[in-house]
């Protein structure tokens, strides 16, 4: 791999030995690294799943936005857990910098949970100067024991000791079953669905606003009515009045929306006047 | 009562087919009395709706474009020697105008911007010690290109604060596109003046006087906030963004006639106002994630009043 110098297979020993002196701390090494803009660095499989001793494809991408022609900086993920078979590298140039694409050929050695990653990138950061150590993600492959082969052989042998005509008739015991089931059982309480925007609401939940609004037509009661007639409306939670207008088509309730924006923020010389007529546009809603 | 910012809004509506948040955005800061920075792929009508928006309001248009070997003053002006009087006199730039473009900001070093910028900030300019107020009007349009990035000199952090909206332009639709194709095949159409120069400064001079309310002020701020808190943002935006968030909603409530901004005026301008002040992590880049997506789900997660 040009941007990591290693010879394969056995220059992945090698790496291995460049990652555990990648763990001295950053700073020391400052004056070493290049000012680079590391734009993304992420670790991928093929596959979420594999078997032992059956290869998978491990992809390593590193993009920083400058031109090189190498990435020895990349400090490639710990990979004990597996058996690096061959490895590949590509560099890509575009316009907004390069792309170092390393594809590892690997094999698990053990069946369980295997976390691959983070790789690691160190680099001075160009806005700030520093040494930065980039991380990318990790992912976690699930090994199994058994190749897809020996799962399968494993199903015949289990269709071999249990009829298919036993299959049946245990089905058909579960299905009468589950019609006999007693109906009267507790159920799961459902929300009661919220009235659709657009369904005009009803007048004794707007009627004591409308009153209130007309006696004291103030900021304080235009918002609480305001809240009143959104509630009323179904508008779900921060929702402004454009979303609700977006649902909404009955003029009525388009007028009483565009009312309340007013009574709720005009200025506080208008802000009597615009309660009225909020008041107004809720006993037209109501009508 | 001057002529109504909606119909300069109509006007540049009939000259720009389509790109109606650019264009929204466009008028926003010119009322708010900022500058605006224009992001998209050659070809979107990014210079055309510069060049169209002079027009319609009849000012003073410069434009430049950046290049590498651009000098400060070939923007700002300079002292030039008269042989024949046997004096230095100022030369004047193209930045004394109404409206400014910036074709490809990003093209010319940081010298060059960074005179360009502070004459945006101050207001005036100074040469050879003598200082020069810019005529009032006087917006600044800088577009720049998101995917040519070779020989480029992004503009650092601090000076696209100084931009008080920033617009991404989107490719149109296949019916925009069409209707693109019949009205400019063949040649742009002629615009005429709608406006002048004192309407927009009557028009500015309404959105100043626009109400916000305390709770829509602190909606702008809890906005600009959110953007500090989010796990992927290295630097959030600053107060400086709240402020540009409450001058871009009077601006809007003024473009709907409203004496009075909502939260929807705030939210409706709240990416424009932020998506160029936060500086978003390594990591957000490493996940293979969008800072356009999370920005609206920072904007989507703050309540409204």
């Amino acid at each position: 791999m040009a941007g990591l110098r290693l010879a394969a297979p056995l220059r992945y020993a090698a790496l291995l030995g460049a990652f555990a002196a990648a763990v001295l701390p950053v700073a020391a090494a400052a004056a070493e690294f290049r000012v680079l803009h590391v734009r993304a660095l992420s670790v991928t499989v093929d596959r979420m799943q594999g078997w032992v001793a059956r290869p998978l494809h491990l992809t390593v991408r590193a993009v920083v936005g400058a031109r090189v022609d190498a990435l020895p900086e990349l400090i490639l993920p710990d990979l004990t857990a597996f058996q690096v078979l061959a490895d590949s590298e590509r560099i890509e140039h575009s316009t907004r910098g390069t792309t170092f694409t390393a594809v590892l050929t690997i094999a698990p050695n053990l069946p369980g949970r295997a976390v691959i990653g983070p790789a690691y990138l160190d680099a001075l950061d160009p806005r700030t100067g520093r040494g930065m150590r980039y991380r990318s993600g990790t992912v976690t492959v699930s090994v199994l024991a058994a190749p897809p082969g020996e799962a399968q052989r494993m199903i015949a042998q289990v269709h071999r000791l249990l009829p298919l005509d036993a299959l049946f008739v245990l089905a058909v015991i579960v299905g009468a079953l589950w019609l006999l089931r007693p109906r009267n059982a507790a159920r799961v309480d459902r929300a009661a669905p919220l009235p659709l925007p657009g369904t005009p609401p009803p007048a004794d939940t707007l009627g004591p606003w409308i009153q209130r609004l007309r006696d004291a037509p103030t900021r304080a009661n235009a918002v609480a009515a305001r809240a009143a007639l959104w509630s009323r409306l179904g508008a779900p939670e921060r929702a402004t009045a454009q979303d609700v207008l977006s649902e909404l088509k009955d003029p009525a309730g388009r007028g009483a929306v565009a009312a309340a924006e007013r009574a709720a923020f005009v200025e506080p010389s208008a802000e009597a006047r615009a309660a009225r007529d909020f008041a107004e546009a809720l006993a037209g809603l109501v009508r | 009562m001057s002529l109504a910012p909606g119909l300069l809004r109509a006007a540049l509506g009939r000259a720009v087919v389509g790109q109606e948040a650019m264009l929204d955005g466009l008028l926003m800061a010119l009322l708010a009395g900022g500058h605006a920075l224009l992001e998209g792929a050659p070809g979107l009508a990014k210079t055309l709706a510069c060049t169209s928006m002079a027009g319609l309001i009849g000012g003073r248009y410069r434009r430049v474009q950046f290049t590498p070997d651009l000098l400060p003053s070939d923007v700002v002006g300079t002292r030039i020697y008269d042989q024949h009087d046997g004096e230095f006199r100022t030369q004047l730039g193209p930045a004394f105008c109404n409206l400014l473009l910036a074709d490809e900001i990003n093209r010319a070093p940081a010298k060059v911007q960074s005179a360009l910028l502070e004459a945006m900030q101050e207001r005036q300019i100074t040469i050879a010690g003598e200082t020069h107020p810019l005529p009032a009007p006087f917006m600044v349009l800088a577009t720049q290109n998101p995917l040519d990035g070779e020989g480029t000199y992004p503009l650092p952090f601090a000076q696209v604060d100084r931009f008080l909206v920033k617009i991404r332009v989107e490719s149109p639709t296949r019916e925009q596109e069409l209707e693109i194709v019949d009205r400019y095949g063949a040649g742009a159409p002629r615009l005429e003046a709608v406006a002048s120069l004192d309407d927009v400064r009557a028009w500015q001079e309404r959105a100043r006087a626009v109400h916000v309310e305390p709770a829509v002020r602190a909606y702008a701020v809890d906005l600009a906030r959110a953007t500090r808190a989010h796990p992927l943002v290295e630097s959030g935006a600053s107060p400086r963004a709240s402020l540009a968030l409450v001058a871009l909603a009077r601006s809007r409530a003024t473009l709907a006639g409203r004496d009075f901004a909502t939260p929807d005026d705030v939210r409706s301008c709240a990416a424009g106002a932020l998506r160029h002040r936060v500086a978003w992590s390594y990591q957000l880049a490493a996940g293979e994630r969008d800072g356009e997506r999370e920005l609206a789900a920072i904007i989507a997660s703050v309540t409204p009043p």
